[in-house]
């Protein structure tokens, strides 16, 4: 797939379809792979795909919103570019998406397969420009066993298990700073006038920045895990990025990234609506 | 001052310095992170010299440090001071992570001025160091005139393992010969083969380390290339957290800031600061010299392989290679610095 993959940027970068490609190149070691940003044609041949290739380049469309782009993405990778498309963050026609098809990425961390990618239902890229590679989908649809057993657990296990993970926080901003729907440019964590979050590195005020963060991505987040393989300390924010997505199906029957002109759950009203959420 | 210590023995050494001290070692959690943790016992040992997540620069630097709280009251404004820090040793830690010490004991010490809060914990800290026998594709310490998987500075005790499961130790300071001496039962004469051994260790170590830097070229490239078109585009897949320098063993930078409780109490609180962060050079009034993600990325190897050697002759990093490992998108500073031309 490589060489279809370079000869295709090759040719967007020369004719001019875009300004930039952001894909993939190998890293310090086999295991890795790095984001490449390429505007000389000639330079196309760095760009790889693998089981490696676990970073949502998605994220990066926001950096180069006034370039014309060519993304590599992987098919759930899509699902970020047509939520902030429909964020209005950059406009359709300056993105050209080229899916590639994925039989799953691995956790350069751990060598295991990522939990999101056992049941995927988009292995074959859906809504690409153009698609490289075939892959066949998993039959099952995504499961929420785990957040379902999570939930099962007493208030009182699930505050100690949160409050190992958030003693463990170096609050280094990794998952807030690779989030494809985190980017406000004055994000409320550095805000120092009024300072709504202490500086203090402390359990505490680790929950709460990433508690709000939560909040604040329900409904736009694509549960797509790069904040949690981003962390350097391995805090499961899958967990809460799941339930995130649970209570978005769930509650409202919504799924972030599948529409480019649906309405968030938390910016409508419906009489209908689900109230399970009000504490 | 060398000796030898049994596998057996290094466990009652553990219950021995547990007994006077508290201990931090390597100890891995149920994510499967490896962060330095209180030893409840010596059995909490996981017994091999583990590269942490994180570093043991914490235990010492804090991430978040309590100069002094403030309590308003009838009689006016009472300032209290912290606690005396108290005795620990760090158990198990890799050279590089000792050597981190050494380096940054010279910036809290530099010239005539001195940090107290950082120095008053260095002087009540025993570093024991166990050479590193599985250096990683991120590793790069033999790179440093310091460095290596066997190099003692910054320890007070190198223990090297040996081919019987036994270690050799070498009491590298005052501290660590304090270990040894009220210890004494636990240590025997260092074997004559032993120095030879330790040679044998360290050629097989090195051979694991894949990549070695010419530092000293690559600093006389670095001024010159400050306005390069390089860093225009190598800084692009950098997402700006700040997970490189918070799992470095020498970044240092922090800020000071206020915490209040309520109205009548206060404290005043040093926490580590990152330069990848925009608002690390904002200042009073808004102006900012390093708005640009660029001059951010830049600035920090800069700071590690230029400004810092100026300073100090030696580079602010250790070649431990977490920056590496702990990149959310991998980017490699050892290929950034090689990049520079």
């Amino acid at each position: 797939m490589d060489k279809e993959l370079q000869e295709l940027i090759k040719k967007l970068l020369t004719e001019k379809k875009a300004e930039w490609a952001v894909g993939y190149e190998k890293s310090y070691d086999e295991f890795s792979t790095s984001p490449a940003f390429v505007n000389d044609p000639a330079a196309a041949g760095r760009l790889l795909f693998n089981k490696y290739c676990i970073n949502n380049l998605g994220s990066y469309l926001n950096k180069l919103k006034k370039n014309k782009v060519a993304v590599v993405c992987k098919g759930c990778d899509i699902a970020t570019v047509f939520e902030l498309i429909r964020e209005k963050q950059f406009k359709r026609e300056n993105v050209t998406i080229i899916g590639v098809a994925c039989e799953g990425v691995v956790d350069k961390r751990t060598g295991k397969l990522l939990e999101k990618c056992e049941n995927c239902a988009v292995k074959q890229p859906v809504g690409a420009d153009f698609t490289l590679g075939t892959a066949k989908n998993s039959p099952k649809p995504k499961s929420f066993e785990d957040v379902a057993l999570f939930e099962k657990k007493s208030s009182k296990e699930k505050a100690e298990f949160w409050e190992r993970q958030f003693e463990k926080c170096i609050r280094c901003y990794a998952c807030r700073n690779v989030c494809p729907v985190c980017y406000c440019p004055d994000c409320f964590a550095q805000r120092s006038m009024p300072e709504y979050l202490s500086k203090h590195v402390e359990a505490g005020e680790n929950k709460l920045f990433h508690m709000v963060r939560m909040q604040h991505v329900f409904g736009r987040c694509t549960d797509c895990k790069a904040c949690d393989t981003a962390c350097p300390v391995n805090i499961p924010l899958s967990l809460l990025t799941k339930k995130l997505a649970k209570d978005a199906k769930e509650l409202f029957n919504y799924e972030s990234g599948a529409d480019t002109d649906a309405r968030p759950p938390l910016s409508t009203y419906d009489e209908g609506d689900s109230e399970s959420d009000i504490m | 001052m060398t000796y030898l210590i049994s596998k057996e023995n290094i466990n009652a050494l553990l219950t021995s310095l547990l007994a006077a001290k508290t201990v931090y070692a390597p100890k891995k959690d149920a994510e499967e992170t490896v962060l330095f943790g209180k030893l409840g016992s010596a059995a909490e040992w996981h017994g091999a010299s583990l590269l942490t997540h994180t570093t043991a620069k914490d235990k010492v630097y804090l991430q978040s440090e309590s100069l002094f709280k403030i309590k308003k009251g009838k009689d006016g404004v009472q300032i209290e001071e912290p606690a005396e820090p108290e005795e620990i040793v760090i158990f198990g830690c890799r050279p590089c992570d000792a050597r981190g010490f050494d380096v940054i004991n010279k910036l809290f010490n530099w010239s005539n001025f001195v940090d107290e809060y950082y120095t008053k914990r260095m002087e009540k800290t025993t570093v024991i160091t166990i050479s590193c026998e599985k250096p990683e594709s991120t590793c790069f310490c033999t790179s440093f005139a310091k460095g290596g998987p066997v190099n003692e500075t910054g320890s007070d005790l190198l223990l090297t393992p040996q081919k019987d499961g036994n270690y050799f130790a070498e009491a590298v300071s005052e501290k660590g010969k304090k270990v040894v001496s009220e210890n004494s039962k636990l240590f025997s004469e260092a074997p004559v083969n032993a120095l030879q051994e330790k040679a044998d260790f360290k050629t097989a170590a090195e051979t694991k380390i894949v990549k070695k830097l010419d530092l000293a070229a690559i600093k006389k490239l670095m001024e010159p290339a400050f306005e390069a078109a390089y860093w225009d585009t190598v800084h692009l897949p950098c997402v700006k957290c700040g997970a490189c320098t918070y799992v470095c063993p020498t970044c240092y930078c922090f800020d000071i800031t206020e915490k209040a409780f309520d109205n009548l109490n206060s404290e005043r609180v040093r926490n580590w600061d990152t330069c990848m962060s925009e608002i690390f050079t904002r200042m009073a009034g808004g102006v900012n010299p390093r708005t640009d993600t660029k001059k951010r990325f830049r600035q920090r190897f800069m700071h590690k392989f230029n400004y810092h050697v100026d300073n100090f002759k030696e580079e602010l990093c250790t070649g431990c290679g977490r920056c590496i490992k702990a990149c959310p998108v991998s980017i490699d500073i050892r290929k950034v610095i090689e990049g520079i031309k």
